[in-house]
């Protein structure tokens, strides 16, 4: 009773602190720092009362569901490591599972939303690794790894470096060197970051994979480790890194006087925060140490305390060695029968953890990554080509249009015309300087754009000798001078519409360009009165140019997802309308 | 006697422009009418009967082979203007007919005329209807059209084993152990088959790499050829034929 008040005054507490914090994100901080303390999270009841107490709380304060939502996932998430923490596995594994995670509320801000589903796979996947379920978890890491890359997330490389780090774990009983190769890229991620806690937990791992092989660089790396404990102090990697040195020592038969001052600090420091791992690594490695000096009977005694405290959380990764140092220990003793017994059964659980049956269901999920890889690199590279050609496509003005003009110079000199020669000339050259300052950006701002199409078509009314009533229609709602279009998308077709429309045309000749605002789109009209273009034979040269624009819109995307695209609407001897809807760019 | 020519043209600039350089640089030619459209040209080439006609490729809605396929025979010369090499130009090439590109230069013209004047052999309806037939193609010819001193022939490129200059001449050595000799020389022919796999071994040799069947190192370094053809590789092309070859991937 006294104990359910004093929660609630420690829930009164925090809200009290929580109330002070007027932005939303610190807010959530003080969640997760009042989750976190374990003196109010000794027990699942309490933490849920706590969720409880804050949720109607925020309620209170009218926060958007989004939000709302946002904080109690991350209040969910860190309560399922806290679990995990305290060897409650399956209590963690439900919380993740818990389908408020299936909400993907479209209002929050996408990078929050998406570092919400890597950190919950990558907590899933942890659970299965320390559940031995290797097949599981390398799928969920595979998900994970493949997700990472591929969204935008805040903290891209670290969460790369996580599902690295696990990768490690998962193949450290599988296949030494491949789990060596993910955790020496992992350290490399932890380098670049200057996430000297990442590097560390590398440290600790390739110092165990590699000290049966290679004791020497094992040592290093360890010692590597303990320079970095002085700078960025890390208890509980730290106890880790001791008992590992200490399981070293041991199993190496060099000082069993300092593995078991080792041993003894660890405790210590495990009583002060319980770990599920670090106590059983414990129990494990002190095992080890009596069967090293041959204290049998203490030895048995450790061993069977790691298998019951193991069998209270799941299979765990030392299971295995104890079993087969326990069966030794009979054998040693004489107990045969249960030498054999102990024997079999580490069989059967290897045998179901990484038996034939298990290893192929792996290699199945590591090839269908593979193939999945594949196909990605190669559409990575299909891509490329595509931007290369786009790149091509971009292309300058039709060259036909830069020979004729100079064709119509070349008969304003000839005819001695000389003030339409030089006003040609002067025009003419700025439209070409536009054009080249144009083909070195992708996108111009569309008042740019506007002023060179006006000149081009000028020109072109000279060319014809003939005048166009060219009006151009510009969205007011459009700012023109920030709007930016793809450079030398339009100009094409106000020259299929002149060249092909217009030209040939006996009649008043007009020609429209409409730009508007349409959402995540700009939509462009060009219209002419021509000839259209059934009667058109020579479609050759225009569909070309059409196919480039229809290409280079296919490749943009709007806000919403959707593909650029285009629309042609042609009447015989009632003209041509093209639209275009181009997707916003920034 | 002049030269009596129609220019057809859908721009009126280019009509004066050719006007205007005719009159200056070319007094023989009379020029009878203009048009501009195929309608129009085909109407007046029926009624004036010209000797040569100047004629724009891109004339749209249509183009000038749209025009040549009106006639059953061609009973006039043709000078093809456009301005740009397009993929027009490479077909009128294969089929050795003339053309110029726009701004037009003044001394081309002249040459262009005087080859009217002077030319040995007149134009052939098969050099107009293998344009046509290439034209519809968008890919580089496969047929080459020559005025051989003898006749005049259609070949196609891939019977080609090699060329060898001869003076101002050029001989063919063909699959089947023919052998024609065109009246012009092995440069120009280079270049017109530069979009093929052609190459210059030699100053006076041209080989078709599609039927090289070996590289023989006695007397210098040669190439064998299908039929028991041979022709040499000069010393400083050695090392370049070489690796077009591999480049290739023929051995």
């Amino acid at each position: 009773m006294t104990n359910d008040i004093n929660i609630k005054e420690d829930i009164a507490e925090l809200i009290k602190k929580i109330q002070i914090e007027s932005n939303y994100i610190a807010r959530i901080d003080a969640y997760r720092n009042s989750v976190l303390q374990p003196k109010l999270l000794n027990d699942l009841n309490t933490s849920v009362k706590i969720i409880g107490a804050i949720w109607k709380y925020e309620k209170k304060l009218n926060q958007s569901t989004a939000q709302l939502e946002y904080a109690k996932k991350i209040i969910l998430l860190n309560l399922s490591i806290y679990l995990k923490e305290i060897g409650q596995f399956a209590a963690a594994q439900k919380i993740l599972e818990n389908p408020i995670f299936n909400n993907q509320d479209t209002t929050l801000e996408p990078t929050l939303n998406n570092n919400i589903i890597a950190s919950r796979l990558i907590n899933l996947g942890v659970l299965y690794i320390e559940k031995q379920d290797i097949t599981k978890a390398l799928s969920i890491f595979y998900q994970a790894e493949n997700f990472v890359t591929k969204t935008t997330l805040v903290n891209q490389s670290y969460l790369s470096c996580l599902a690295k780090i696990n990768l490690g774990n998962i193949y450290y009983n599988i296949n030494k060197n491949q789990s060596l190769k993910y955790f020496n890229l992992a350290e490399k991620i932890a380098n670049e970051l200057n996430q000297v806690n990442l590097k560390q937990v590398c440290l600790i791992n390739i110092a165990n994979i590699t000290f049966a092989e290679d004791l020497e660089f094992s040592i290093t790396k360890i010692d590597e480790l303990n320079e970095l404990f002085k700078t960025h102090p890390n208890t509980k990697l730290k106890t880790k890194s001791d008992l590992l040195k200490a399981e070293i020592l041991i199993n190496k038969k060099i000082d069993l006087e300092l593995a078991k001052e080792l041993l003894d600090n660890s405790y210590q420091v495990y009583q002060k925060n319980p770990s599920i791992s670090i106590l059983l690594n414990y129990l494990r490695i002190y095992g080890f140490y009596f069967k090293a000096i041959e204290s049998w009977g203490n030895a048995l005694d450790l061993h069977l305390s790691y298998i019951k405290t193991d069998k209270e959380h799941g299979p765990n990764f030392g299971i295995l060695q104890v079993l087969k140092s326990l069966s030794e220990i009979y054998e040693q003793q004489g107990d045969y029968q249960k030498a054999f017994e102990t024997m079999k059964q580490k069989d059967a659980l290897h045998e179901e953890l990484f038996g034939e049956e298990k290893l192929r269901l792996f290699r199945n999920i590591e090839q269908q990554q593979e193939e999945m890889l594949q196909k990605e690199r190669a559409m990575e590279l299909e891509q490329k080509v595509r931007q290369l050609e786009h790149a091509a496509l971009l292309s300058q003005m039709n060259p036909h249009f830069i020979f004729n003009s100079l064709n119509t110079l070349q008969n304003l000199v000839i005819e001695g015309n000389e003030e339409a020669a030089i006003n040609f000339i002067s025009e003419f050259s700025t439209l070409m300087r536009e054009m080249l300052n144009n083909a070195k950006e992708e996108l111009i701002p569309l008042k740019n754009e506007i002023e060179f199409l006006k000149r081009y078509v000028q020109l072109e009314e000279i060319r014809f000798n003939n005048k166009f009533n060219f009006s151009v229609l510009i969205d007011e709602v459009l700012p023109k001078h920030l709007v930016k279009i793809p450079v030398m998308l339009i100009q094409p077709l106000l020259e299929n519409a002149i060249r092909h429309g217009l030209a040939p045309s006996k009649n008043d000749k007009s020609l429209v360009l409409d730009v508007r605002n349409g959402g995540p789109f700009i939509i462009v009209d060009v219209t002419d009165n021509g000839i259209g273009w059934k009667e058109n034979t020579n479609k050759q040269h225009k569909s070309h140019a059409l196919e480039n624009i229809q290409e280079r819109l296919s490749l943009m995307r709007a806000p919403n997802h959707e593909n650029g695209r285009m629309e042609i609407k042609s009447d015989l001897s009632k003209g041509t309308q093209i639209t275009l809807w181009i997707p916003v760019q920034f | 006697m002049p030269i009596t020519a129609l220019i057809v043209d859908d721009e009126q600039n280019a009509q004066s422009v050719m006007k205007h350089l005719l009159n200056r640089y070319c007094t023989n030619v009379e020029i009878l009418d203009y048009a501009t459209d195929i309608h129009e040209a085909y109407e007046k080439i029926n009624t004036l009967q010209p000797d040569v006609v100047f004629l724009d490729i891109t004339m749209p809605p249509h183009d000038s082979f749209e025009l040549l396929r009106l006639f059953k025979r061609i009973p006039f010369q043709i000078i093809f203007c456009t301005a740009h090499s397009e993929y027009a130009i490479q077909a009128i090439k294969f089929s050795a007919l003339d053309y110029l590109l726009k701004p037009i230069k003044a001394d081309e013209l002249q040459i262009a005329v005087q080859r009217l004047v002077e030319r040995k052999e007149q134009e052939t309806p098969t050099q107009y209807q293998l344009l046509a037939e290439q034209i519809k193609k968008n890919e580089p010819p496969q047929k080459l059209f020559i005025h051989s001193i003898h006749a005049h022939q259609i070949i196609e490129v891939k019977d080609i084993i090699y060329l060898e200059a001869s003076g101002n001449y050029t001989d063919f050595y063909l699959l089947n152990n023919r052998k024609i000799t065109s009246s012009k020389q092995l440069g120009e022919y280079e270049e017109l088959l530069s979009q093929h796999t052609f190459y210059r071994t030699h100053k006076s040799f041209l080989v078709n790499l599609q039927h090289v069947i070996s590289i023989a190192k006695t007397d210098g370094t040669s190439v064998i050829l299908q039929e028991g053809h041979q022709c040499p590789i000069a010393f400083r092309r050695v090392e370049l034929f070489m690796q077009t070859i591999q480049g290739l991937g023929l051995h």
